[in-house]
């Protein structure tokens, strides 16, 4: 029951409850105090009539004792009806005799006869009070014995009827006037429930408010109760609510600006690491920098190299007139220079006037940031603004600022790498060129041992030997003729192997394979090495001069290594056309290396391979190499056939060689 | 007794003078012409009629391009090549533009004669150094006596042996074979403990003689 009654109550609003609650107190109030009057009121009533019976029965007995005795029996009706008639309650007045016979009574016909034995009363009484039960309710009988009971006994009926009446009267005033009380209360608790749950819906209101996200609500502070208070202590924690989220909103701003800063930074990073040269970089600077901005046209101006004039560096989207007018940027006294000297960003507006550019040329403005490395200006980026697009925020000239330092970062590498590659070309040529001469003298050498040198002492050996057989002569004579010839035979003999140490000339009349072959053959007898050449794919391959030659001296300076320090007894040579690779291979089966212990060799001792690898770089091929110790030396030149093959016919190569 | 006609051509006048005296000394042999370069060679070589002629391999219009035109206008005509170089090359091209033999300048006037000599008879002369040459040419390297393994090898083993001849460095086989540089050099272990040798040139040439370097 209790239970049922809690959660009713907590179904309701407090309004409700308050109202609820003062009206059924009220009510509760009014018809206990209602009851209670009735009760005693009615007791208080009874008591009167009952004395008013008495007292009027006294009166009747007293007044009709005489009567009694003189036998007036008119006087005593008179009597009686007098009594019926002067006293409103009075139902009924009867006068018994002495004997208990009725005397007169008022009743107009019939007297009732259980009436006169309703109510008796002794002689030593003064009276008697019954209630009697009657038909027309409540009937107070009141016995009073007349003269001492000698001459009878004076009984007078009075009904309650009025006082029931006037019980009733009483009654409903209460009650209409607790109804009233009620009223009067609801209204009042009304008001009190008002003034009490207003601040509290108030509050309610903001807290959904909050709930919502609006922080900017507050509670209207009505009051100094406790409401009042706890409104206050609302306001300002929504307050410092709003300044939190305010602070949370602003550091998220923050956050965001400098990701989008570091986005940026990352993606011009990326455009502008993936390029190489100068061209490449400007390039992809300007594209991610009008991306950026939202702008479609832009150039890049960079200063020479003595800071004097700007030259342009790259550009996109500008139209005709405003190209041909960028190209030339040395006579351009504006406002970039301007923007070069404070180092920032900054905006330049045709009205200005402060850039003879514009205006003239359809733009309308232009963004110009400077390019900067190492504290030195490089240049200039200028972004062409649009009449849509003029104003910029501080935090995009920020990024552009952020982004322009990177970009004069990429500058200074592509242009440190452009002249790493114009040395390395330098090198790279210088030293093509130096092995080009030393192979020409080699070369020119060689023929001339062949054509000169070893023709002179091949007509000297011819000529001794007839010598030495010319009969004319002394046997001194001739002896001494066959020795000089034998002298003159080793001198030949000399010649010939040193030029084809220098070179052999199969080499240049019929390629690779011929040149390897004879030089191995040179090479096996000269160190009494078991040498073996095989070749696949290769027969009739020819490459160009600096390939082959290249080639042929990597073989010939790993042999040379061999025969210095393998220690071996034979030497294996295979050239291999595999794929679009030509593969020359030179192993040994000598004492090999721990191939980790090269690396931390003397310089000297590595010279020899690391003139081997330089050699392969220079016509495209690597080196490689391999090694145990015990088990041999391999060494792999690799050389791409692609850039490196003879153009001509190789038949007509074949055919041609001794004809020069 | 009629003497053999000679004909001389060679751009070096001090060897053709030291040649033509050695040759007219010969009681055989007589120099009938001499020429400096192919033009004058063939030239005289028409008119002169000469049996042999000693054409240096490399002169003024080529050697070899001389040989082939007077061996076209007079096939019967011996042609010896005089040669500094002794390598096969050249002597391929020699017999193919027509030559009868092949000799080195510096092999000595007694070498030179009995060449002359024997090409004359209808014989091909080729130097001695050459010879060698062409033997191993034709028939290979002196051959090792060859060593059966010890237990067969494995079908894997072929594979990554076959490419140790074909000249692939460890690295390129295990790429090539799908295999780590590690599994590559067991193989190689095992192989040379199979093959009972020391070092990848053994193995390298054991896999030539079993045919494995093939021309793809």
């Amino acid at each position: 029951m209790i239970g049922k009654l809690l959660v009713l109550a907590d179904s309701v609003g407090v309004q409700t409850k308050i109202m609820g609650i003062v009206v059924g107190l009220i009510l509760l109030l009014g018809l206990g105090a209602t009851y209670e009057l009735r009760q005693r009121n009615a007791a208080a009533l009874g008591r009167e009539l009952d004395q008013r019976a008495v007292s009027i029965a006294r009166d009747l007995a007293a007044r009709s004792s005489d009567l009694i005795l003189t036998n007036n029996t008119f006087g005593l009706y008179e009597l009686a009806r007098d009594t019926l008639e002067n006293n409103p309650d009075v139902r009924y007045v009867l006068v018994l005799g002495p004997d208990g016979s009725p005397l007169v009574h008022t009743f107009g016909g019939h007297l009732p006869a259980e009436l006169v034995e309703a109510n008796a009363v002794g002689s030593q009484d003064r009276y008697h009070l019954e209630i009697l039960s009657t038909q027309e309710g409540l009937v107070r009988d009141a016995a009073v014995p007349i003269f001492d009971g000698r001459a009878g006994i004076a009984r007078v009926g009075l009904s309650d009827r009025r006082l029931q009446t006037e019980l009733e009267t009483a009654t409903r005033e209460l009650l209409l006037m607790t109804g009233a009380v009620s009223l009067v209360g609801l209204g009042v608790a009304y008001l009190l429930t008002l003034i009490l749950t207003r601040p509290i819906s108030d509050m309610v209101r903001v807290v959904r408010g909050v709930e919502r996200g609006d922080l900017g609500t507050r509670v209207r502070p009505r009051t100094r109760d406790e409401i009042g208070v706890l409104g206050q202590a609302f306001n300002s924690m929504a307050e410092s609510l709003s300044r939190s989220q305010a602070q949370t909103e602003e550091f998220n701003q923050r956050l965001l600006r400098r990701n989008r800063e570091l986005s940026a930074l990352n993606l011009m990073a990326s455009a502008v690491g993936q390029s190489r040269t100068l061209q490449e970089v400007l390039g992809a600077a300007l594209d991610r920098a009008l991306q950026l901005t939202s702008l479609t046209a832009g150039w890049i101006w960079l200063l020479d190299s003595d800071a004097d004039s700007l030259q342009l560096g790259s550009q996109v989207g500008l139209p005709p007139e405003a190209r041909l007018l960028v190209a030339d940027g040395s006579q351009r006294a504006c406002a970039c220079r301007d923007a070069i000297a404070i180092g920032q960003a900054c905006f330049v507006d045709a009205s200005s006037g402060r850039c003879a550019l514009l205006g003239s040329e359809g733009l309308q403005g232009h963004l110009t940031v400077p390019l900067i490395a190492k504290g030195r200006a490089l240049g200039v980026m200028n972004l062409a603004t649009t009449a849509e697009r003029r104003e910029f925020a501080q935090e995009e000239l920020d990024i552009l600022g952020a982004i322009s330092s990177q970009i004069g970062v990429a500058i200074e590498n592509a242009r440190l790498w452009e002249e790493l590659l114009r040395k390395q070309e330098v090198q790279h040529q210088l030293l093509d060129s130096i092995i080009g001469a030393q192979e020409e003298e080699r070369r020119r050498i060689a023929r001339e041992l062949h054509d000169d040198t070893s023709q002179v002492l091949t007509s000297l050996v011819l000529g001794l030997e007839g010598l030495a057989g010319e009969s004319g002569l002394s046997r001194a004579a001739q002896e001494r003729a066959d020795q000089l010839r034998a002298v003159a035979s080793g001198a030949l003999e000399g010649v010939h192997h040193l030029s084809v140490e220098l070179r052999p000339s199969a080499l240049d009349d019929a390629g690779l394979v011929p040149g390897i072959g004879r030089y191995l053959r040179e090479y096996g007898q000269r160190h009494d090495l078991e040498v073996d050449f095989r070749t696949v794919g290769v027969d009739g391959l020819r490459l160009l001069p600096a390939a082959e030659t290249a080639v042929f001296r990597i073989v010939q300076e790993a042999l040379t290594n061999v025969a210095r320090h393998a220690r071996a007894r034979g030497v294996s040579v295979l050239l291999e056309r595999r794929g679009a690779d030509m593969v020359a291979v030179v192993e040994d089966d000598g004492c090999g290396f721990e191939p980790d212990l090269v690396a931390s060799a003397p310089l000297r001792e590595r010279l020899g391979l690391a003139g081997i690898a330089e050699r392969a770089a220079l016509v495209g091929g690597r080196l490689t190499m391999e090694s145990q110790p015990g088990q041999g030396t391999t060494i792999f030149v690799t050389v791409p056939l692609a850039d490196n093959l003879l153009v001509a016919n190789s038949d007509e190569q074949a055919q041609g060689v001794v004809g020069g | 007794m009629n003497k053999l006609k000679v004909l001389l051509a060679d751009d070096h006048g001090v060897l053709r003078a030291g040649l033509g005296s050695l040759l007219d000394a010969q009681p055989d042999l007589m120099v009938v012409g001499e020429a400096a370069d192919a033009e004058d060679a063939v030239r005289q070589a028409r008119e002169l009629r000469p049996d042999v002629a000693l054409v240096d391999v490399r002169m003024p219009g080529g050697g070899l391009e001389a040989t082939r035109r007077m061996k076209a206008e007079r096939p019967e005509l011996r042609v010896l090549i005089l040669s500094q170089y002794d390598d096969p090359v050249y002597l391929h091209q020699a017999l193919a533009a027509g030559a009868s033999g092949y000799a080195l300048k510096r092999t000595g006037g007694q070498e030179l004669l009995q060449a002359i000599r024997a090409v004359v008879r209808g014989e091909v002369y080729l130097h001695p150094s050459l010879t060698r040459v062409l033997v191993e040419e034709s028939w290979g390297p002196r051959q090792h006596p060859q060593t059966a393994p010890i237990e067969p090898l494995t079908e894997r083993e072929t594979e990554v042996l076959r490419l140790i001849a074909h000249g692939y460095t460890t690295p390129e086989i295990a790429t090539e074979l799908y295999l780590s540089v590690r599994t590559v050099e067991v193989h190689k272990t095992r192989l040379m403990e199979k093959l009972g040798v020391r070092g990848r040139r053994a193995l390298v040439q054991y896999a030539r003689q079993q045919g494995l370097l093939s021309e793809d």
